[in-house]
């Protein structure tokens, strides 16, 4: 019951509610302008520009917490970006003499593209190359400035214009502080609404595991290009405010250390907490301003700091809200409402979770999937030999073998995870090899895992939810400027992702990460973030493996029941008895050739499985004694 | 002809200490598949080391040879204690989060920068000036610096030294068995543990070398020497394929003849562009590297 009490406590507390309003623009506009007037209203222009300065490097942290904190990116030459947002509005106001407030969205544009072209060809290798690209591209482009005579090379840009809006001009620290608030507010409103949109939810999958990621549907080579194009965008507008106090601009202002930094504000602020990177870069600036020997140690200490916090406390100062979406579980507190709801209750008699209306591929009892001669050869290993197979909607077939027979491999092949070296593979009419794993997907082809790969940061609902994403026709233009369609489809997809998991009889612990559970519950979230794709085709990799008996009779239930809405359902197991009470049909896979097909029992009977499974010489009981 | 062999020269030259720190990247990333960006600091720590047993001990008035040798091996004992000690109290328990282990790393490589700038000051400080590294020699034609060969050697041998390690010996062929499936080398009885910290010792003992001989090499040594260092050494370890000892050694000469090459003939300003380009370049058109990886494939 704890975890429906803490739903509630998050439900009702008052910093959830503040950080609703801090999705909302006039909200977090107001926030910030609020404290420039009062800092305004103490008349200290020290101060102004000290807050200007932490204005700037919480824009960065913001910036860098979208690609970093969000998608898990280790972006380390942040300033690269910071470098080309506050060079186009220099070289736009300096040489071409525009006004101020136009360089900002060419400064913007600019560094988004800059960021698809760095980012198309390094996001899709694998996550650490990434690190050392970043701090490549952040040297290129500060040598680039260096010696560019056009942009004054060595020496800089000088002098920047003061911002002008017409006629009137931001020419004192306290009208400087007053424009700066305002771009924070922006900054702050759009990546709070990043963060709580499908889209935030996506990127936290990917951090957690991207692999799993693509297969459960989300496009992550598209979702890592966003959040890094997003967060140079955001270093942009931080290079924008920059140009707009300086005097001057000039390459040494973009050094890999200022990378650095930043990644400091974002680790000690807590990876993905808004509010962390807000008082990480305030503690940054201000420190050491109020105490000397600090400044002179500042590198030493933060370092120090970084190593400490990521050691004992990975989550940093503020850390991150689990679960954002705590206020939106009505269904949640209907499921608690009766005090019966423990871990012990058998689950309910499965109802069937009502989907939006999806036009079934094929008929019920028609062929669904069509494997055709597929052959799968790693090296001079032929995992895979000339498999022909056919799974018809609404009935289970059970695929079995010895260990290494192939069925793994097998279901990569069908989930697009490895393409087949020959053969095809049909979803009703589509085909499916040669297409990527979160195409597949959306196709309607939902699997688990042999290896539980579940979203380890993430709830059990939110996991839930992940699958959830391919069905969303939502986009960036909705999480940024929609929040109230980003909420409706919020609260439909926490609906939906509750209902599954009360069909599965763990409803009440929706607000758990996966740690906390036991084998058998992370199996059945793998169960429900499947379904929660809408799937045609269910492909489960021995999902009866760890679980005793009566969560087994609970399992051949669900099963069924899910079969029985016309899903076709392809499982893998070594319990042969719950293979023969479910499967319509089994299929037996060995050294990569099938060997038989047909009803379950006669296939057990048959002597070429027996010798798959016992040798050759021996006879003996079918029990599966794999 | 002569400018173009001397660049050449040099290049191997740098081309060495990039491939001997490389070696240690490349063995780290090899077992663990995490990028120790402090490992191009280690390389900082060990020169100052050598520096002080050199000018503020005794050890400097013994003759040229016996008194490298003696700093070396000083220096080479020290960096291997505070690598296994970074590894035991600081990297040890993030090796399965690795977005904090290089966080952490990349902490450790300024908190190093850090520490020497407060104890040797943010100046450069200077070798003793050895006559070896300042005479040169007529090798077939060219001039060549006499200390250039003793790097390249120098290097060549200690190379020649790891790959019959890491082919030869049983701890060798456990570390390679280790790169290819975690599990399945513990299961056959391989202590990881210890072979991570073998990875880390050999790798701080090459670092230090390093350290050590550009101190004598390049006479001038500086607190920021590191971590450029570092980066370069481990754009050249994925440049010739990571987790690959033979494909350090190439990537690390390959860097440093291309930096040499863009200094000589291009711009000294634009040469660490043109690495870290070569990088991307090669990390799109061939992510394995030009020898290959030898790190298992992971999903």
């Amino acid at each position: 019951m704890s975890a429906l009490a803490s739903a509630h406590s998050m439900l009702n507390s008052g910093s959830l509610k503040a950080r609703m309003a801090m999705t909302s623009i006039l909200g977090a506009v107001s926030f910030t302008v609020i404290i420039a007037l009062i800092l305004m209203g103490l008349g200290s222009s020290y101060w102004m520009v000290i807050a200007i300065s932490v204005a700037t490097y919480a824009t960065m942290g913001l910036g860098l917490n979208v690609v970093l904190g969000y998608a898990g990116l280790l972006d380390m030459g942040y300033a690269a970006f910071f470098a080309i947002g506050a060079y186009t509005s220099a070289i736009l106001t300096v040489n071409l003499e525009w006004n101020y407030f136009l360089s900002i969205p060419i400064a913007i544009i600019v560094t988004g593209l800059a960021g698809i072209v760095i980012g198309y060809p390094t996001l899709r290798l694998r996550p650490d190359y990434l690190a050392i690209v970043t701090i490549g591209f952040g040297e290129v482009v500060r040598t680039a400035f260096n010696n560019w005579q056009y942009v004054g090379a060595s020496r800089g840009l000088y002098p920047l214009p003061n911002p002008e809006l017409f006629g009137f001009k931001f020419d004192t620290p306290d009208l400087q502080l007053l424009l700066t608030a305002v771009l924070l507010g922006l900054v702050i409103a759009f990546v709070n609404r990043l963060g709580i949109s499908h889209i935030g939810r996506a990127w936290r999958a990917i951090r957690d595991d991207d692999f799993a990621a693509e297969v459960v549907g989300i496009p992550t080579l598209r979702l890592k290009i966003g959040a890094y194009v997003m967060g140079g965008a955001i270093g942009a507008v931080a290079g924008a405010i920059f140009a707009s106090r300086s005097v001057a601009i000039d390459p040494s202002n973009f050094t890999l250390f200022v990378s650095v930094q930043i990644l400091m504000i974002v680790v000690l602020g807590g990876l993905g907490s808004v509010r962390g990177v807000l008082l990480a870069a305030t503690i940054f600036v201000v420190l050491p301003e109020i105490l000397r020997e600090v400044q002179e140690y500042r590198t030493l200490i933060f370092s120090l700091l970084v190593i400490v916090m990521v050691k004992y406390r990975p989550s940093g100062l503020i850390g991150e809200r689990v679960s954002p979406d705590a206020a939106a579980l009505p269904s949640l507190n209907a499921v608690g409402s009766g005090d019966t709801a423990t871990v012990a209750e058998p689950p309910g008699p499965p109802e069937p979770v009502e989907l939006p209306g999806k036009e079934p591929r094929v008929a019920r009892g028609e062929a669904l999937l069509r494997i055709e001669k597929v052959t799968q050869q790693f090296g001079g290993l032929t995992a895979l030999d000339d498999v022909s197979l056919t799974v018809r909607s609404g009935e289970v077939l059970g695929l079995i073998g010895p260990n290494g027979a192939g069925k793994t491999t097998l279901v990569n092949a069908i989930t697009g995870v490895r393409k087949p070296t020959s053969g095809e593979i049909w979803l009703g009419d589509e085909k499916l090899t040669g297409t990527k794993p979160h195409r597949i997907a959306k196709h309607g082809v939902a699997r688990t895992f042999q290896a539980i790969r579940l979203f380890p940061q993430l709830s059990a609902i939110d996991n839930v939810i992940a699958g959830e994403y391919q069905a969303a026709h939502l986009g960036v233009v909705d999480a940024l400027l929609r929040p109230r369609r980003e909420r409706r489809h919020q609260a439909e997809t926490v609906e939906r992702a509750m209902a599954l998991l009360d069909q599965l009889g763990i409803a009440d612990s929706a607000l758990r990460t996966p740690a906390e559970l036991s084998y058998a519950d992370r199996r059945r979230i793998e169960i429900a973030r499947a379904l929660a794709s809408d799937p045609e085709l269910l492909i489960l990799d021995e999902p009866a493996a760890g679980m005793n008996p009566s969560e087994k009779r609970d399992l051949v239930e669900i099963l069924r029941s899910i079969a029985d809405r016309g899903i076709g359902i392809l499982l893998i197991e070594h319990d042969m008895p719950l293979v023969t009470r479910i499967s319509d049909r089994a299929a037996v896979l060995d050294q990569g050739r099938m060997i038989a097909l047909g009803k379950p029992d006669a296939v057990l009977r048959d002597q070429r499985v027996i010798d798959a499974y016992l040798g050759s010489a021996s006879k003996g009981d079918d029990d599966g004694s794999a | 002809m002569d400018t173009l062999l001397q660049t050449l020269v040099s290049g191997l030259t740098v081309g060495s200490f990039y491939a001997l720190v490389a070696l240690g990247y490349t063995m780290v990333y090899g077992i663990v598949r995490l990028i120790n960006f402090a490992h191009g600091d280690l390389v900082m720590v060990a020169a100052f080391i050598g520096w002080f047993v050199l000018d503020r001990t005794p050890v400097g008035d013994l003759p040229p040879v016996p008194q490298i040798a003696i700093a070396a091996a000083i220096s080479i004992s020290a960096t291997v204690l505070i690598s296994l000690g970074l590894l035991k109290f600081i990297y040890r328990s993030l090796i399965n989060y690795p977005l904090g282990f290089m966080i952490v790393a990349l902490s450790v490589a300024f908190a190093l920068q850090e520490i020497i700038k407060r104890v040797f000051g943010a100046g450069d400080r200077a070798y003793p000036p050895y006559t070896i590294s300042t005479e040169s020699i007529d090798l077939l034609g060219i001039t060549v610096n006499r200390m250039d060969l003793v790097v390249i050697g120098l290097a060549a041998s200690l190379m020649i030294g790891m790959l019959y390690f890491v082919n030869r010996t049983q701890t060798g062929m456990a570390m390679r068995a280790l790169a290819v499936d975690h599990d399945a080398a513990r299961l056959m009885g391989i202590n990881v543990k210890a072979l991570i910290a073998v990875a880390f010792g050999i790798g701080a003992a090459l670092a230090a070398v390093t350290g050590v001989l550009s101190g004598v090499y390049y006479q001038r040594i500086g607190f920021e020497m590191g971590f450029m260092l570092g980066l370069k050494a481990f754009t050249a370890a994925v440049v010739g394929g990571i987790g690959n000892v033979a494909g350090a050694m190439v990537g690390g000469l390959l860097i440093g003849v291309l930096e040499a090459g863009v200094q000589g003939y291009l711009s000294g300003t634009w040469s660490d562009a043109f690495i870290f380009g070569t990088l991307i370049l090669v990390l799109y058109l061939r992510p394995r590297g030009l020898l290959g990886e030898r790190v298992a494939e992971s999903t």
